[in-house]
């Protein structure tokens, strides 16, 4: 299927784009954004980032690889992030001199551009999200920020959380949104003062609209002027072919599938310019794509060669696309996540299904690129295609952690939960795991993260970090006058109680300043209903609004949960003084504790005793989130995942009573801590499927990790899709698995402490890789190769 | 009723996918008659629970001694003796052993709770046509306890499979049979003398076994696996030999080849046992696709190497 042509431009595209290209944090945005708010700096916030959009697209460098087929890139070159001055000046220039140097996701500034950026940073001190939302931050929040207990998102930056409506923007082009907006203006009647602000968002939108239009004619000349320079006679046909497609869309509609590919990518390319969000998503791709794909192949247009070879650039192109994030942001969403993500599958309408030639061909494209982003979501339903689904898990096979599985039968109702018609509902895109509906759903799954485990150590303490001794959290008692475990749950749901409300105060506030301050007129139009209110999406113009918590370290929580109560209230083997005293010294001078607790029932292997306190921690955060309206419209949604969360908060709380030490991570997602579930794949699962995932309404996060072995036999992906059947009967949110190959087995040997928590099958009996001797090792690993060879 | 039918259970494994058809889970029982020297399990040859120790985990503090009411532990040079003959298999040392080094292999369960763990898997089963499989240990020296095990999943739907050594008497053997789909079975080696130096016992009353079963008018299918253990059972004479007896199975479904391995030995390490193979390696992939497709010729049967077809 995919041709030596294809994967010769793919791969060079990926060497000049990704592999041997450099970050590098460059100012150009960030001057052309001040120059146009001093130009227009008597216009409201809408205006004035509506005229910084056009200044922008007017004036920026533009990047065209001399491989690609469709164009449009965020910044001059790739994996060089943009600078929102007017987000986040603050924090920019605090981080400016930890860009390069920081451990995680480092970007590198030449010291001049250092230079420029600081100038032009320094003026902004004042006038930027940050600085507003920073003065709005209440004292506890900023208090329990400190203390590791919560993070409170979006202070400085924008975020993503939305699909645009990709299915409008092909059939109208934004000539036809732009005639949307001029009926509005011309028909618009004030009926009240707040009123004006709409006649001011339908201007920005249509002049952003306008901009994009001159931004793709300006690219189509650039296309045309590499053409006529260009001695590779195929190379200017292709790039002629540019040029005129770029004259067509995004400006009308799409006519045929490479038209509506570059249409698709050049707005998406524009919400990333516009303010730099992450989690702009491509949505049911294989849904909006499908009609322009088969109209191509019909007329004899197009082959699915040449469509992989198409939708393979989205890869490369999509990894080319970095966001500037700050230096604590980078260890808790490590390795430059833009969280882009393409839902494949999944049910019309009428509740069919709507795999399509398409939905292989892009799991076939993202195999031949072979890089991190955009991820695949694939939604199972009882109707699945059987050869559809089959698919998804020979590419699973391929060991790149994707496609996910997402699960209909658990998805829809949640959003009938929300709000959506049954129509909507069945029309969901993915995020991450969270879900949204395609165009008109913005779930701002940014909120805030609350350290669960440590909640629980609080509630251990009265209040206080067993650790420092600090009071953190609320008076909620002492651990000795607990006359029953429920009572030192009810102690853990008071604490869980403040950190949630205390995210909930805070973030209303920045959301509410990101409606002042920080509008996108041009996202905002095509999204639906913000037309039609008149509103941005930032003052809740959106037809369904939510805002999402997300609890972290679940399974370290509950572990440490199922430790105390059999350790203090079911065994009576050990005394609180004596627990607390452990925990405080980090175990030392305690190690037969350690071993008591670490013995003690853990999440992951089919055990009620861990497996329900899992549940009812769950339940505890989700019952506190969902009562609380949010200010956009809407309500907050709970979430159990962590992207990387789970290691900074881990990183920063002491000794837990599951034995696990201080200062090292937490469980991920909502999946069992690593290496603790050793009862096998299936025991995990129904452990999994314990947690009630239907009122976890934003999403839940369930990690695998398959040794190849498992997924080495000649019918392993059908025995994989059967598996996912019974996780999806189970009522499973998501699932995904990481494939651990013989490369990772001879790393973890070399670096033994980061593959702590690697656990490989020996002969009957499960063990840490990281523990077993080295001729065991050597012995594993052999088999391991054995089984990847055949 | 079968609440009363006790046994000794090594362990259950779930989600295997190398020992049936579908995901399944794996019973592993304690006592086996044979005594292969290649063997991976040796924790479940004797019949009754016993306890391992990890060395490099064992700190010799002598906690255990203290506390052993048979007296047979002891603390002499810096290490714990164990004096099997006076266990009284409370196994209090292992609860009370700080590092955790001490391991409990096998425990009694009624059929009952056997049941209810296999059923815990049932959905998965359900969806890849798996279900459960008795292992060793050898099976058919509990049958009665592994006849009600297999009772109570078929009553619930479940696929059941064993695998055998099919030493055993013949009656034992018949009341299994009814109730399985699948019968994996190993010829270790086709000759009597040579099978009796590596397994401990003569070949003769298993053989026959293997054969009256495959005439019995229960239906279920046979497959025959035979680890390949260089310069042990591997000529190709042992190969022709092996050919010629499995050829005349009605019930086969296909001859599989295993490559010896020896991921056991750090159980030996913990039983105090030794290991009589310590030289030889693991045989590698072409070496393995050389010898099935010699018996793949003599025969014309369907056979796999390590659950893949050769063709």
């Amino acid at each position: 299927m995919i041709s030596e042509a294809t994967i010769k431009r793919i791969s060079g595209m990926k060497k000049r784009m990704i592999t041997d290209c450099p970050t590098e944090l460059l100012p150009e945005r960030a001057l052309l954004v001040t120059e146009a708010y001093e130009r227009y700096a008597a216009e409201p916030p809408v205006l004035k980032r509506a005229y910084a959009l056009r200044h922008i697209l007017e004036n920026m460098t533009l990047f065209i690889d001399e491989g690609e087929l469709f164009v449009g890139h965020n910044s001059p070159k790739p994996r060089s992030p943009i600078a929102c001055p007017e987000l986040g000046a603050r924090w920019i220039l605090a981080d400016l001199d930890n860009f390069a140097t920081r451990p995680a996701d480092a970007i590198g500034i030449t010291e001049e551009n250092k230079k420029i950026l600081r100038g032009c940073l320094e003026g902004w001190q004042e006038a930027s999200l940050d600085s507003v939302t920073s003065a709005l931050m209440p004292a506890e929040t900023k208090a329990a920020i400190e203390e590791a207990m919560i993070t409170v998102g979006a202070q400085g930056t924008a975020h993503g959380n939305i699909a645009v409506n990709n299915k409008k923007l092909l059939e109208k082009g934004l000539r036809g949104i732009i005639n949307e907006l001029e009926t509005q203006i011309a028909s618009f009647k004030p009926q009240c003062a707040a009123d004006g602000g709409k006649l001011a968002f339908w201007r920005a939108a249509k002049i952003s609209c306008e901009a994009v239009i001159a931004f793709a004619h300006r690219y189509a000349e650039e296309a045309l002027r590499l053409a006529s320079e260009c001695a590779d006679t195929a190379r200017a046909e292709e790039l002629r072919g540019i040029a005129a497609t770029l004259k067509r869309v995004p400006e009308f509609p799409a006519s045929n599938f490479r038209e509506a590919l570059q249409s698709v990518w050049l707005i998406y390319v524009v919400t990333q310019i516009e303010a730099d969000p992450h989690a702009m998503l491509l949505g049911r791709f294989d849904q909006y794509m499908y009609p322009y794909y088969k109209k191509d192949i019909e007329e004899g247009r197009l082959t699915d060669e040449q469509t992989v070879e198409l939708l393979a650039h989205i890869w490369i192109k999509g990894t080319a696309i970095i966001k500037l994030m700050d230096s604590v942001t980078t260890r808790t969403f490590a390795g430059f996540p833009l969280f882009q993500n393409i839902t494949l599958g999944g049910q019309g309408a009428r509740g069919e299904d709507v795999c399509n030639e398409l939905t292989r061909l892009v799991m076939d494209a993202a195999a031949a690129a072979r890089v991190t982003q955009p991820s695949l979501s694939f939604r199972y339903h009882n109707k699945v295609d059987p050869d559809a689904l089959l698919k998804a898990c020979e590419t699973i096979k391929l060991g790149l952690g994707y496609p996910a599985i997402m699960n209909d039968n658990c998805i829809i109702p949640k959003h009938l939960i929300r709000g959506a018609t049954l129509e909507e509902a069945r029309g969901y895109c993915m995020n991450c795991v969270e879900s949204d509906i395609e165009g008109a759903c913005d779930s701002r799954s940014n909120g805030g993260y609350v350290n669960l485990p440590k909640a629980f150590l609080l509630a251990l303490n009265d209040g206080a970090d067993p650790a420092t001794g600090r009071q953190a959290g609320p008076h909620t008692g002492k651990l000795a006058d607990f006359r029953s475990f429920d009572e030192l749950m009810k102690a853990f749901d008071s604490q869980v109680a403040y950190f949630v409300s205390l995210i909930v105060r805070a973030y209303d506030l920045i959301d509410g300043a990101h409606a002042v301050h920080a509008p996108e007129p041009f996202t905002s139009a095509l999204l639906d209903d913000c037309i039609e209110t008149g509103l941005t999406r930032q003052e809740g113009g959106v037809r369904y609004n939510f805002s999402g918590i997300f609890g972290v370290g679940l399974a370290s929580a509950a572990d440490a949960m199922a430790a105390v109560r059999k350790l203090l209230f079911d065994d009576r083997s050990a005394a609180p003084e004596a627990l607390l005293a452990a925990l405080k010294n980090n175990f030392a001078g305690a190690e037969a504790l350690k071993e008591l607790c670490a013995a003690a029932p853990k999440f992951g292997n089919d055990d009620d005793y861990a497996d329900l306190l899992a549940r009812g921690a769950a339940h505890i955060f989700c019952k506190e989130v969902v009562q609380y309206p949010c200010m956009r419209g809407g309500f907050y949604i709970p979430e159990l995942h962590s992207v990387s969360t789970h290691v900074y908060f881990g990183e920063l709380t002491g000794a837990t009573p599951d034995g696990r030490p201080a200062a090292t991570p937490f469980s991920d997602g909502a999946s069992p801590v690593g290496g603790r579930d050793r009862s096998g794949p299936t025991a995990a699962v129904r452990s999994m499927s314990k947690l009630d995932h239907m009122e976890v309404l934003q999403g839940v996060l369930y990690n695998q990790k398959f040794s190849p072995s498992v997924l080495s036999a000649p019918n392993s992906a059908a025995l994989l899709a059967d598996y996912i059947r019974a996780w999806c009967d189970f009522g499973g949110h998501h699932i995904q698995f990481n494939i651990v190959s013989s490369e990772d087995l001879k790393e973890a040997q070399h670096r033994p402490d980061d593959y702590r928590d690697l656990i490989v099958r020996v002969a009957g009996y499960s063990a840490y890789f990281a523990e077993l001797n080295r001729n065991t090792q050597n012995e594993i690993i052999a088999r391991t190769e054995y089984e990847e060879m055949n | 009723m079968a609440e009363t039918i006790r046994g000794v259970v090594l362990r259950i494994e779930r989600s295997s996918i190398y020992d049936g058809d579908g995901l399944r889970t794996v019973l592993f029982l304690k006592g086996c008659p044979l005594r292969c020297l290649w063997c991976s399990t040796p924790e479940s040859q004797r019949g009754e629970p016993e306890r391992g120790i990890s060395r490099e985990k064992c700190a010799a503090c002598g906690k255990c001694v203290g506390i052993c009411p048979g007296g047979a532990l002891s603390l002499s040079g810096g290490r714990i003796s164990f004096d099997r003959s006076r266990c009284t298999g409370c196994f209090e040392c292992a609860r009370i052993c700080p590092a955790g080094a001490v391991e409990v292999y096998g425990r009694e369960m009624s059929a009952e709770e056997v049941v209810r763990e296999i059923s815990k898997d049932e959905l998965f089963f359900f969806h890849s046509g798996g279900g459960i499989t008795i292992s060793g240990g050898e099976p058919f020296a509990q049958p009665r306890f592994v006849r009600a095990v297999l009772e109570g999943c078929s009553r619930r739907g479940i696929d059941c499979a064993v695998e055998s050594s099919f030493l055993a008497g013949w009656e034992d053997i018949e009341m299994i049979l009814p109730f399985v789909s699948l019968v994996h079975t190993d010829i270790k080696h086709p000759n009597p003398a040579k099978h009796k130096a590596l397994t401990g016992v003569e070949n003769g009353i298993i053989l026959e076994n293997i054969l009256r079963a495959d005439r019995s008018p229960h239906k279920f299918g046979f497959v025959i696996r035979t680890p390949l253990i260089p310069d042990v059972n591997d000529s190709d004479g042992d190969i022709a030999a092996l050919a010629e007896f499995v050829r005349k199975l009605k019930k086969l479904r296909f001859m599989e080849f295993l490559a010896y391995h020896r991921l056991g030995t750090e159980t030996y390490k913990r039983l105090d046992m030794s290991y009589a193979l310590r030289e030889i390696e693991t045989p590698k992939s072409e070496y393995m696709e050389r010898k099935a497709r010699l018996f793949k010729e003599l025969t014309g049967l369907p056979v796999k190497v390590n659950g893949r077809d050769i063709l």
